[in-house]
């Protein structure tokens, strides 16, 4: 290297760094690799852009960002000079935020326009310490597996029962405050975590807004169904991968915005550029901790907002809250388990696969339950979904957990029932996934249930409804509360009805008939609600995929390097007469300080060739010296048809 | 994932899986903090809740062994809210107490400021508190200081009672266990009670409870005001105290509708001291008329709203409630808590029957149907009527009469809602001409006693009897009891009659409990409640239809 010239200019030093150094460039900055820059002199000009300085310096410590102050006050200034910040020198300059010239170290033209506008930072100088505490392993992963298991189950539930009851899309977009607590009382748990269990459920594209009849809800998706199909270890990495890289704020639910209206969960402008980048520094600090190493309670956390303080000064104020909801969001799901990154987390945050870490912690799902005497039949575990399924027609849900206790009744058989199921079938159902005798009451519980069965049988073209239970018709007919139906005894056996048949199936429902429904030929229909669905959202690639970063950036230095061959091959001093390699010639002066003459055509028509010493491009302007008026002048970038080297 | 016994649900219930090696010791360290809430034979409920977790406050455990217990033996993970939750709860318990001052007498001390402050601007407690006498204390007016616990429980923050108790008027009572001995688990209770200072025993039907109490008096040595729940009652603690302790009969008065006696141990029932004449209680003089050592509340459960008010003002003394159940049918758990004292010792029903003391029971339900007719009847009735159209049918009378002639040679208890049923079923089951005795509301006390005596002495074989028999009489020698129809199923009631059956002495043999139902009616449905509280209770269970008999 030593051999070679003294750059003169950012692009030139690019051309000169190994491939292996550009690489690493594009990994640090990813925003200057895609699309793939032509050469040297296009990533140079990218790189002293604006929005990729800006985004660069956002990443900078703040001891790095101390030296670029530092810098950017003294002007250029020999290596020799600057021993102090030595190792934040080399990091800037692999960052591409300083480079070597002839004059010695110098920021980018554009660095030190914005840092000159910034104060410059204060606070610690090194890297502030966690504070720590000992777990136990183990523990640790319990918890965490718990509340991993937790998460999906609870998604589960939640989305199941949306899958028939939606709740409306709001005409913000968002999710009514009313929903969002039916959803944290169904799911028994407070309404911040409900309010993160459906954005990740949204974040992961497993419910989405899709259209109910003439209203817009909100439904699981078809992504849902498979991702139900997938081992539970699978589905809780899909969620938690979706968290991870998603940009969504859910911790600001039920606070307000800055025009004072409380914020809806689910509302699109839940959105927080600097989320992303936040979280995963936070994660990756406790990932730096060792497995036996967590958060203290109380201190830790504090400790932990200070560190992330130090490594990304530039950020804005609501910082300290990011951190905190990261920490707490990864808690609950799972990731983090008593202030420790677990196994898992750490494999999910280094792009790896989580799932088979975490399978072996979650409780097997079982092919068994345990029915009793009080009509109840307990799952001490998680079911196979398939069997859970099933028992949901004949039972209802009593209550949720590790374990699952389903109630049996009259009505929940009659679903059954409705569903198509025989009273035999329902028998044998039991007797398979009974580990423990079927209880005498149940067995005539059900036989009872299918005797009362369709007693009354309703009718489409007349409205009529029939029985063989002259009493029950009586009873009917005589019950006050059905006078709305406008019901008239025709015979012992047969009512007619002047309501229509929804209304009036509904209403003998609600009055503990068990009525079915008859075709015209006298077939009974079986029905069982549909269960509702909208389209997967078509997601964006993960950033976040190493193999898939790394192809990126070998694509992007190959093209690089065999643009610089085609440009070396024309000579250094072309006439850059593209759009795109006029902005790149324009950047490279004012790097290089360098005079170029450019073509303008001005205000008039009129096409002429003036020199000028650009100063800085920005909205569509170059500002330089016009050598010809004596003055800094503005220029538009689109007039400007060529630009070439001074000779 | 461990291998316990124990599922905690994110609905703070407990489900303990029995048949599980260590579910002994589950239960055990669940025990004290944990409510069973039902124990069919394959795993029990226990649900979590504030009372439950401060009555394990009171009795001396932490939330540290709360957590811990739930740790060590819960299969899975245990929610994490859960657990900040039991701890948050349990914190509150004790924030504030009340103690005896020298200068200035009752106080309330908190050592907790903001939680102090809070209290003190709360307008639950207005009017209740005197002058503040520090920033930690503040003097409670004497006469509120039943009222102000009840408050602070509402407020969420129960106050610790260290102000202690009056002596009362002493009077040697000493257990008399000659041929007998009180049971481990009698002991046991009273012993618990003694040293919490005032409080609740929870034992099942048949358990005991009297001895309890008698065990309690033993302990206090002073006099002791009992009340129970009706005359019939009064007289069998006042037979069972002479019998097992050294009172003679002249040391016990009874203070009834009938008689008006205060003694050093007097037994007052409930109606009598909630009997009002013009807006007033002329009988609540009673609380006053002896300086009592100890006031026993039998059938808490049972006890009424104005005896609430009237316990606020008893607090100095020392009060022990004995009952089967902690469930109010009126919810008012709360004010048992506050008023008589957290729970000082409960028995699950099901340990106690497995040590032999009470016998197993087989609960069957029989299903007649309606003729046509009577359906016919019951479904244009009008909705207040079909429940008694439906419990009183003919069909069921025949039903009752093969039961009985099923065990004939067994003392059985034949009961119902109705009078006009229960003349009916005396009629049918009589032999001859001579009906089968029958004990209602209208009868005497002195006949019922007549008719007890006779019932236990083998002397009738059945006895028809209305609700009046459902608290607190003891029938020993009911093997058999078949309800006809009773009011609306509620658990209370057949924690009662299922009571009747369970009492101790008959070695092993098996008690039978049948419910008459009507198929299809309102009837059903609460049969339906009957036998999942009997199932709950982990008793087993059948339905038979009646033509199958």
């Amino acid at each position: 290297m030593t051999a070679l010239p003294a750059p003169r200019s950012l692009a030139d030093q690019l051309r000169q760094w190994s491939e292996e150094r550009v690489a690493h460039l594009m990994r640090l900055r990813p925003d200057l690799a895609t699309p793939p820059p032509q050469d040297s002199t296009q990533l140079a000009s990218r790189a002293a852009t604006r929005a990729s300085a800006l985004r660069a310096l956002d990443r900078l410590t703040l001891a790095d960002l101390a030296v670029l102050h530092d810098l950017v006050t003294r002007g250029a200034t020999p290596r020799a000079a600057l021993e102090e910040g030595a190792i934040s020198l080399d990091r800037l300059e692999e960052l591409a935020l300083v480079w070597d010239g002839t004059e010695g170290l110098r920021a980018v033209t554009v660095v030190a326009e914005l840092l000159a506008r910034a104060t410059a930072p204060t606070g610690p100088v090194p890297e502030p310490a966690l504070v720590t505490s000992e777990q136990s392993p183990t523990l640790v992963a319990r918890t965490a597996a718990g509340a991993a298991f937790d998460v999906v189950r609870r998604i589960e539930v939640l989305l199941d029962h949306w899958g028939t009851q939606p709740p409306s899309v709001l005409r913000t977009g968002g999710l009514g405050v009313r929903d969002l607590k039916t959803a944290a009382l169904l799911l028994h748990v407070d309404e911040r975590e409900a309010a993160l269990l459906v954005d990740v459920a949204t974040s992961a594209a497993l419910l989405a807004p899709g259209s109910v009849g003439e209203a817009e809800a909100w439904l699981p998706t078809d992504a849902y169904d498979a991702w139900c199909r997938l081992e539970a270890a699978e589905r809780w990495q899909r969620v938690a991968r979706a968290w991870l890289t998603s940009a969504r704020t859910p911790a600001k639910v039920g606070g307000k915005d800055a025009a004072g209206k409380s914020v809806n969960a689910l509302a699109p402008a839940l959105v927080d550029p600097h989320q992303v980048d936040t979280r995963i520094v936070a994660l990756q600090q406790l990932a730096e901790l060792s497995p036996t190493e967590g958060l203290a309670t109380g201190t830790g956390l504090p400790s932990l907002v200070a560190r992330v303080r130090w490594l990304r000064p530039r950020r804005p104020s609501d910082q300290p809250a990011l951190v905190a909801s990261a920490v707490e969001e990864a808690t609950v799901l799972g990731l983090v388990g008593m202030g420790v990154l677990t196994p898992a987390g750490r494999a999910l945050l280094a792009g790896h696969d989580a799932a088979e870490i975490l399978a072996p912690l979650l409780p097997e799902p079982l092919d068994h339950v345990l029915i009793q005497g009080d009509l109840t039949a307990i799952a001490p575990g998680p079911l196979l979904p398939a069997l859970a399924a099933r028992l949901q027609q004949v039972a209802d849900v009593e209550s949720r957990g590790g374990a699952t206790v389903y109630r049996f009744a009259s009505g929940s058989l009659r679903r059954g029932l409705d569903a198509g199921w025989t009273a035999a079938e329902i028998h044998a159902f039991l007797e398979s996934v009974s580990r423990t005798p079927v209880p005498q009451p149940l067995s005539y519980l059900v036989d009872d249930t299918a005797r009362t069965y369709g007693t009354v049988r309703v009718g489409y073209a007349e409205a009529f409804l029939r029985s063989d239970d002259e009493a029950a018709l009586a009873h009917l007919v005589a019950d006050p509360k059905a006078a709305s139906l406008g019901l008239r005894l025709l015979a012992p056996t047969v009512v007619i009805s002047t309501a229509p048949i929804d209304v009036l199936l509904a209403r003998l429902r609600e009055l503990g008939l068990a009525p079915v429904v008859e075709a015209s030929d006298g077939t009974v229909h079986v029905a069982r609600p549909d269960t509702l669905r909208s389209r997967t959202p078509r997601s964006s690639p993960t950033a976040r995929d190493a193999a898939r970063e790394a192809a990126q950036v070998a694509a992007a230095v190959a093209a690089v390097r065999a643009g610089d061959r085609v440009a070396s091959s024309r000579g250094r001093d072309v006439i850059a007469n593209t759009p795109a390699g006029a902005l790149a010639a324009l950047r490279a002066a004012i790097e290089g300080g360098s005079s170029v003459v450019i073509e303008y055509l001005d205000n008039h028509g009129t096409r002429s060739e003036r020199i000028v010493d650009p100063r800085r491009v920005e909205g569509g302007q170059l500002t330089a010296y016009d050598h010809r008026s004596e003055d800094e002048r503005a220029f538009a970038v689109h007039r400007i048809g060529s630009v070439r080297p001074t000779d | 994932m461990n291998d316990g016994p124990l599922i905690v649900q994110s609905d703070k219930t407990l489900l303990l899986e029995v048949d599980h090696p260590k579910a002994a010791e589950a239960r055990r360290a669940i025990a004290p903090f944990a409510e069973l809430e039902r124990s069919p034979e394959h795993i029990h409920t226990y649900r979590l809740t504030n009372l439950g977790l401060w009555n394990a406050r009171a009795a001396g455990h932490d939330a540290e062994q709360v957590i811990d217990a739930l740790l060590a033996h819960s299969r899975y993970a245990v929610p994490h809210a859960l657990l900040i939750d039991v701890a948050e709860t349990m914190a509150r318990y004790g924030r504030l107490s009340l103690e005896k001052h020298d200068e200035h007498g009752l106080v309330l001390v908190s050592s907790d400021r903001p939680v102090f402050e809070e209290v003190l601007r709360s307008k639950k407690v207005a009017g209740m508190l005197g002058a503040r006498v520090s920033d930690e204390m503040v003097v409670v007016h004497g006469s509120e200081r039943g009222n102000l616990k009840q408050a602070l429980l509402k407020l969420g923050w129960p106050a610790e009672d260290f102000a202690g108790y009056v002596d009362g008027e002493a009077h040697a009572i000493e257990l008399d266990q000659s041929g007998w001995e009180l049971r481990p688990y009698q002991a046991e209770a009273a012993e618990s009670f003694w040293h919490g200072g005032s409080g609740v025993v929870v034992l099942p039907c048949g358990a005991g409870k009297t001895l309890v109490g008698a065990a309690a008096m033993a302990h206090a040595k002073a006099t002791t005001l009992i009340l129970v729940t009706n005359t019939v009652s009064a007289r069998q603690w006042k037979d069972e105290l002479v019998k097992r302790t050294s009172l003679t009969e002249d040391e016990i008065g009874e203070y009834s509708g009938s008689v008006k006696e205060i003694r050093p141990v007097t037994i007052a029932t409930y109606q009598v001291l909630t009997l009002r004449r013009k807006g007033a209680y002329p009988h609540l003089e009673l609380l006053d008329a002896r300086d009592w050592g100890l006031i026993v509340y039998d059938e808490v459960h049972l006890l009424p709203a104005p005896i609430f008010r009237m316990t606020a003002d008893l607090q100095a003394r020392r009060r022990i409630g004995l009952t089967a159940t902690l469930v109010r049918e009126d919810g008012r758990e709360g004010d048992v808590f506050s008023l008589i004292g957290p729970k000082r010792y409960d028995a699950p029903w099901k340990d106690i029957e497995a040590q032999g003391y009470i016998a197993p029971a087989d609960c069957v339900e029989v299903r007649v149907t309606l003729p046509q007719g009577e359906r016919i009847a019951y479904a244009t009735a009008e909705p207040e009527e079909r429940y008694r159209l439906a419990a009183c049918t003919h069909h069921k009378i025949d039903v009752v009469r093969k039961l009985v002639a099923q065990h004939a040679d067994q003392p059985t208890l034949v009961i119902a809602q109705y009078l006009d049923q229960i003349e009916e079923l005396s009629q049918s089951l009589g032999t001859g001409e001579e009906p089968a005795p029958t004990i209602t509301g209208e009868t005497t006390v002195k006949e019922r006693q007549r008719l007890f005596d006779a019932f236990r002495s083998g002397e009738i074989g059945l006895l028809v009897v209305s609700k009046v028999a459902n608290f607190s009489i003891d029938l020993p020698s009911a093997e058999v009891a078949i309800q006809v129809s009773g009011s609306y199923g509620s658990r209370q009631e057949e924690a009662q009659r299922l009571g009747r059956l369970l009492r101790p002495g008959r070695d092993g043999k098996v008690a039978h409990f049948y419910t008459i139902v009507s198929r299809d009616t309102v009837d059903a449905d609460f049969a339906q409640n009957r036998q999942r509280f009997l199932a709950e209770q982990g008793y087993a269970y059948r339905i038979i239809d009646a033509d199958d008999l």
